[in-house]
């Protein structure tokens, strides 16, 4: 599987997407990896047009390492 | 040349939705004038054709000319659909029902890029062990009672419907493109939570995101062997006449 990139936050960076919106009628939607990193994906870095958060496009891009989750079915 | 007429809920979703272009147009009235003909309009709560290209777009559903769907995560919206992108991409449908009996959902993927993610209504009881469920993978198709066993399906694309007719022994059904897949045994009814396209609703926590380009959905009643036969022939006309 190739390797999927993703925005780096701050816990306060977290805090300060929640509830915003990153392009008309799609919201910031911040979660956490397998290290309890917080991270965006790269299309909500790419696509935001919203000013007051033009800052995560330049966000340091990490490998993303997802939690471990078993479908429970 | 004479003016063609258009069906008054097929303008009210074209309008809703901002869309002008001629061929997008044509195609949605002819779909619902078709539903209306087939009889299946009225068993309908929300259908999204996920036309114009957009994430304003794709939230409007056709049959209440309403916004229907909040956007969150990595989602890229274009003319040939809405491609979640399988790590945070969801949508939140608002679409519910007291009881979760007498309910469908039918999806219609383009592809699965990568994965074998779900969308749908999970519920689990504090055991860990499921009690009802509305949800729909293209690749594998768990069933019985509790889901012990899972069968696999191999389609990458097209239909995939999860029914809900009732409580109890077979009362829930998978149909994929060939027709019906197997029957489950629900045993109790969700409420109160909405759909998820892109993800699996858990209690209000999206997880097992997926990773395909999807173009149709479809929410309403219980729907027959028969009516997901029509559904499918209807969604399948309607992704050629867009070229998609």
């Amino acid at each position: 599987m190739s390797t999927i990139l993703v925005g780096l936050l701050t816990e306060t960076q977290k805090e300060q997407l929640v509830g915003q919106w990153y392009e008309p009628d799609s919201f910031f939607n911040p979660i956490q990896d397998i290290k309890d990193n917080w991270i965006i994906s790269l299309e909500e870095m790419h696509d935001c047009v919203n000013p007051d958060f033009m800052w995560v496009k330049d966000l340091e891009q990490i490998e993303y390492q997802p939690k471990p989750i078993e479908p429970p079915f | 040349m004479p003016k063609t007429s258009v069906d008054a809920d097929a303008q009210a979703f074209l309008t809703a939705a901002a869309i002008t272009d001629p061929t997008i147009s044509s195609s949605i009235n002819k779909l619902v004038v078709d539903m209306k003909v087939a009889g299946v309009w009225t068993d309908i709560d929300v259908i999204l054709p996920i036309v114009g290209g957009s994430a304003s777009s794709h939230r409007v559903c056709l049959k209440t000319a309403t916004n229907k769907v909040t956007w969150n995560g990595g989602i890229t919206h274009n003319s040939t659909g809405v491609l979640f992108n399988g790590v945070n991409g969801y949508g939140n449908v608002d679409w519910n029902a007291p009881n979760l009996y007498n309910r469908t959902a039918i999806e219609w993927t383009k592809d699965i890029i990568s994965g074998n993610g779900w969308s749908g209504i999970y519920i689990s009881s504090v055991f860990g062990m499921q009690l009802s469920k509305l949800l729909t993978n293209m690749q594998t198709v768990s069933t019985g009672l509790n889901n012990l066993v899972s069968i696999n399906i191999n389609d990458s694309f097209g239909l995939r419907a999860s029914v809900v007719e009732s409580i109890g022994t077979n009362g829930g059904k998978h149909y994929g493109n060939s027709g019906l897949l197997n029957q489950a045994s629900p045993n109790s009814a969700p409420s109160g939570i909405n759909y998820y396209i892109g993800a699996l609703n858990s209690g209000g926590n999206p997880f097992l995101h997926n990773n395909r380009l999807q173009q149709f959905f479809v929410f309403g009643n219980s729907f027959n062997a028969a009516k997901i036969a029509i559904f499918k022939t209807l969604i399948e006309d309607f992704q050629t006449t867009l070229g998609r």
